[in-house]
Protein backbone atom coordinates (compact mmCIF):
# COMPACT_ATOMS: atom_id res chain seq x y z
CA UNK A 1 0.00 0.00 0.00
CA UNK A 2 1.42 3.37 -1.09
CA UNK A 3 2.09 5.72 1.79
CA UNK A 4 -0.51 8.29 0.35
CA UNK A 5 -3.10 5.94 1.04
CA UNK A 6 -2.16 5.15 4.22
CA UNK A 7 -2.35 9.07 5.14
CA UNK A 8 -5.22 8.90 4.19
CA UNK A 9 -6.70 5.57 5.63
CA UNK A 10 -4.86 6.00 8.77
CA UNK A 11 -7.86 7.88 10.89
CA UNK A 12 -10.33 6.06 9.01
CA UNK A 13 -8.87 2.19 9.90
CA UNK A 14 -6.61 1.92 12.88
CA UNK A 15 -3.75 -0.49 11.85
CA UNK A 16 -3.90 0.09 8.46
CA UNK A 17 -0.01 0.40 8.75
CA UNK A 18 0.28 -2.49 10.70
CA UNK A 19 3.61 -4.11 10.25
CA UNK A 20 5.02 -7.39 11.56
CA UNK A 21 8.86 -6.92 11.48
CA UNK A 22 9.31 -10.85 11.75
CA UNK A 23 11.55 -13.28 9.53
CA UNK A 24 8.70 -14.45 8.00
CA UNK A 25 6.35 -11.97 7.81
CA UNK A 26 5.15 -11.67 4.40
CA UNK A 27 4.61 -15.58 3.66
CA UNK A 28 2.70 -15.39 7.25
CA UNK A 29 0.39 -12.31 5.61
CA UNK A 30 0.05 -14.56 2.75
CA UNK A 31 -0.76 -17.10 4.31
CA UNK A 32 -3.75 -15.92 6.56
CA UNK A 33 -5.30 -13.99 3.62
CA UNK A 34 -5.89 -17.28 2.29
CA UNK A 35 -6.68 -18.68 5.94
CA UNK A 36 -9.54 -16.16 6.90
CA UNK A 37 -11.16 -16.00 3.47
CA UNK A 38 -11.24 -19.58 2.98
CA UNK A 39 -11.85 -20.13 6.87
CA UNK A 40 -14.51 -17.25 6.86
CA UNK A 41 -16.28 -18.45 3.98
CA UNK A 42 -16.73 -22.03 4.84
CA UNK A 43 -18.16 -20.79 8.19
CA UNK A 44 -21.08 -18.84 6.16
CA UNK A 45 -21.84 -22.34 4.36
CA UNK A 46 -21.95 -23.78 8.19
CA UNK A 47 -23.83 -21.22 9.52
CA UNK A 48 -26.54 -21.53 6.39
CA UNK A 49 -25.96 -24.86 6.96
CA UNK A 50 -27.06 -25.10 10.86
CA UNK A 51 -29.81 -22.79 9.96
CA UNK A 52 -31.14 -25.57 7.03
CA UNK A 53 -31.16 -28.08 9.09
CA UNK A 54 -32.87 -26.32 12.26
CA UNK A 55 -35.94 -25.63 10.14
CA UNK A 56 -36.09 -29.37 8.35
CA UNK A 57 -36.07 -30.87 11.83
CA UNK A 58 -38.59 -28.48 12.81
CA UNK A 59 -40.65 -29.85 9.95
CA UNK A 60 -39.70 -33.40 10.95
CA UNK A 61 -41.05 -33.17 14.15
CA UNK A 62 -44.25 -31.51 12.57
CA UNK A 63 -44.32 -34.73 11.12
CA UNK A 64 -44.04 -32.88 7.56
CA UNK A 65 -42.29 -35.62 6.02
CA UNK A 66 -43.10 -39.06 5.24
CA UNK A 67 -41.45 -42.04 3.11
CA UNK A 68 -43.51 -40.83 0.00
CA UNK A 69 -42.07 -36.90 0.64
CA UNK A 70 -38.83 -36.50 2.04
CA UNK A 71 -36.70 -34.59 -0.65
CA UNK A 72 -35.97 -31.87 1.17
CA UNK A 73 -34.04 -34.10 4.07
CA UNK A 74 -32.25 -35.28 1.14
CA UNK A 75 -31.32 -32.03 -0.60
CA UNK A 76 -30.29 -30.85 2.64
CA UNK A 77 -28.05 -33.58 4.00
CA UNK A 78 -26.49 -33.31 0.26
CA UNK A 79 -25.02 -29.75 1.12
CA UNK A 80 -24.35 -30.18 4.82
CA UNK A 81 -22.09 -33.44 3.26
CA UNK A 82 -20.45 -31.01 0.70
CA UNK A 83 -20.07 -28.78 3.02
CA UNK A 84 -17.74 -31.15 4.83
CA UNK A 85 -16.42 -31.82 2.13
CA UNK A 86 -14.77 -28.30 1.43
CA UNK A 87 -13.49 -28.53 4.86
CA UNK A 88 -11.99 -32.19 4.59
CA UNK A 89 -9.92 -30.84 2.00
CA UNK A 90 -9.56 -27.26 3.76
CA UNK A 91 -7.92 -29.18 7.34
CA UNK A 92 -5.29 -30.99 5.26
CA UNK A 93 -4.48 -27.86 3.42
CA UNK A 94 -4.60 -25.33 6.33
CA UNK A 95 -3.62 -27.16 9.37
CA UNK A 96 -1.38 -29.82 7.99
CA UNK A 97 1.51 -28.29 6.10
CA UNK A 98 4.60 -27.66 8.00
CA UNK A 99 3.80 -29.54 11.41
CA UNK A 100 6.99 -32.40 10.88
CA UNK A 101 9.32 -28.67 10.87
CA UNK A 102 7.88 -27.26 14.41
CA UNK B 1 -45.59 -50.44 10.82
CA UNK B 2 -42.21 -52.30 10.46
CA UNK B 3 -39.44 -50.70 12.33
CA UNK B 4 -36.93 -48.84 10.51
CA UNK B 5 -32.92 -49.13 11.42
CA UNK B 6 -30.52 -46.67 9.69
CA UNK B 7 -28.05 -49.19 8.00
CA UNK B 8 -24.87 -49.71 9.90
CA UNK B 9 -23.00 -48.04 7.44
CA UNK B 10 -23.41 -45.11 8.50
CA UNK B 11 -22.06 -46.20 11.95
CA UNK B 12 -18.98 -47.32 10.34
CA UNK B 13 -18.65 -44.67 7.72
CA UNK B 14 -19.11 -41.83 11.18
CA UNK B 15 -16.05 -43.80 13.03
CA UNK B 16 -13.83 -44.27 10.14
CA UNK B 17 -13.16 -40.56 9.64
CA UNK B 18 -11.98 -39.55 13.13
CA UNK B 19 -9.77 -42.47 12.75
CA UNK B 20 -8.91 -41.36 9.42
CA UNK B 21 -8.14 -37.71 11.08
CA UNK B 22 -6.38 -39.02 13.90
CA UNK B 23 -3.97 -40.17 11.80
CA UNK B 24 -3.40 -38.16 9.45
CA UNK B 25 -2.48 -35.76 12.39
CA UNK B 26 -0.35 -38.00 13.50
CA UNK B 27 0.83 -38.62 10.20
CA UNK B 28 1.81 -34.82 9.88
CA UNK B 29 4.16 -34.47 12.51
CA UNK B 30 6.33 -37.26 11.06
CA UNK B 31 9.45 -35.94 9.41
CA UNK B 32 8.55 -37.25 5.72
CA UNK B 33 9.90 -34.38 3.87
CA UNK B 34 7.89 -33.91 0.60
CA UNK B 35 5.62 -36.58 1.26
CA UNK B 36 3.66 -35.31 3.90
CA UNK B 37 1.40 -32.95 1.85
CA UNK B 38 0.93 -35.99 -0.83
CA UNK B 39 -0.20 -38.09 2.26
CA UNK B 40 -2.09 -35.46 4.07
CA UNK B 41 -3.96 -34.98 0.72
CA UNK B 42 -4.43 -38.63 -0.64
CA UNK B 43 -6.07 -39.18 3.16
CA UNK B 44 -8.46 -36.09 2.94
CA UNK B 45 -9.27 -37.91 -0.77
CA UNK B 46 -10.45 -41.18 1.01
CA UNK B 47 -12.65 -39.47 3.84
CA UNK B 48 -14.16 -37.43 0.78
CA UNK B 49 -14.71 -40.73 -0.97
CA UNK B 50 -16.15 -42.25 2.04
CA UNK B 51 -18.64 -38.70 2.71
CA UNK B 52 -19.34 -38.99 -1.14
CA UNK B 53 -20.31 -43.06 -1.41
CA UNK B 54 -21.79 -43.51 1.98
CA UNK B 55 -23.27 -40.32 3.70
CA UNK B 56 -23.84 -38.69 0.32
CA UNK B 57 -25.32 -42.26 -0.94
CA UNK B 58 -23.43 -41.69 -4.55
CA UNK B 59 -22.24 -45.53 -4.16
CA UNK B 60 -26.38 -46.50 -4.68
CA UNK B 61 -26.71 -44.08 -7.23
CA UNK B 62 -26.86 -44.80 -11.46
CA UNK B 63 -23.92 -43.37 -13.10
CA UNK B 64 -25.28 -40.44 -14.49
CA UNK B 65 -25.96 -38.95 -11.34
CA UNK B 66 -22.36 -39.76 -10.37
CA UNK B 67 -20.70 -38.20 -12.90
CA UNK B 68 -22.89 -35.29 -12.24
CA UNK B 69 -21.88 -35.18 -8.33
CA UNK B 70 -18.41 -35.69 -9.75
CA UNK B 71 -18.73 -32.17 -12.05
CA UNK B 72 -19.35 -30.75 -8.68
CA UNK B 73 -16.43 -32.24 -6.59
CA UNK B 74 -14.40 -30.80 -9.75
CA UNK B 75 -15.72 -27.29 -9.18
CA UNK B 76 -15.11 -27.65 -6.18
CA UNK B 77 -11.33 -28.21 -6.96
CA UNK B 78 -11.12 -25.31 -9.33
CA UNK B 79 -12.56 -23.11 -6.66
CA UNK B 80 -9.50 -24.24 -4.33
CA UNK B 81 -7.04 -24.33 -7.02
CA UNK B 82 -7.90 -20.56 -7.63
CA UNK B 83 -8.12 -19.56 -4.51
CA UNK B 84 -4.80 -20.60 -3.56
CA UNK B 85 -3.04 -19.51 -6.51
CA UNK B 86 -1.17 -16.51 -4.96
CA UNK B 87 -0.42 -18.90 -2.05
CA UNK B 88 1.11 -21.76 -4.48
CA UNK B 89 2.56 -19.10 -6.88
CA UNK B 90 4.74 -17.21 -4.83
CA UNK B 91 8.42 -18.27 -5.18
CA UNK B 92 8.29 -18.48 -1.62
CA UNK B 93 8.87 -16.83 1.84
CA UNK B 94 11.38 -15.59 2.45
CA UNK B 95 13.21 -15.06 -0.59
CA UNK B 96 15.43 -18.34 -1.17
CA UNK B 97 18.13 -16.30 -2.47
CA UNK B 98 18.60 -12.97 0.75
CA UNK B 99 18.35 -9.81 -1.50
CA UNK B 100 21.17 -8.20 -0.05
CA UNK B 101 22.31 -5.21 -2.49
CA UNK B 102 18.57 -4.09 -1.82
CA UNK B 103 18.77 -1.37 0.77
CA UNK B 104 16.49 1.82 1.38
CA UNK B 105 12.46 0.45 2.18
CA UNK B 106 11.72 -3.00 3.86
CA UNK B 107 9.96 -4.49 1.30
CA UNK B 108 10.93 -7.08 -0.75
CA UNK B 109 12.37 -6.78 -4.26
CA UNK B 110 10.25 -6.67 -6.79
CA UNK B 111 11.24 -9.64 -9.21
Amino acid sequence: MSSATCVVLRPIVPGVNFSFPAEHAKGAELFFFFYFTATGLHALHVLIGIVVLAVIARAASRRAYSAHYHAPITVAGLYWHFVDLVWIFLFALIYLPGRSEA
Amino acid sequence: MRRWHPPSILLWALLGLPVLLGLTVALAYQRLGALNTPIALAIATTKALLVAAIFMELRERRALIIAFAGAGFFWLAILMWLAGTDFLTRPGFPPRQPPATISGTAGFPAS
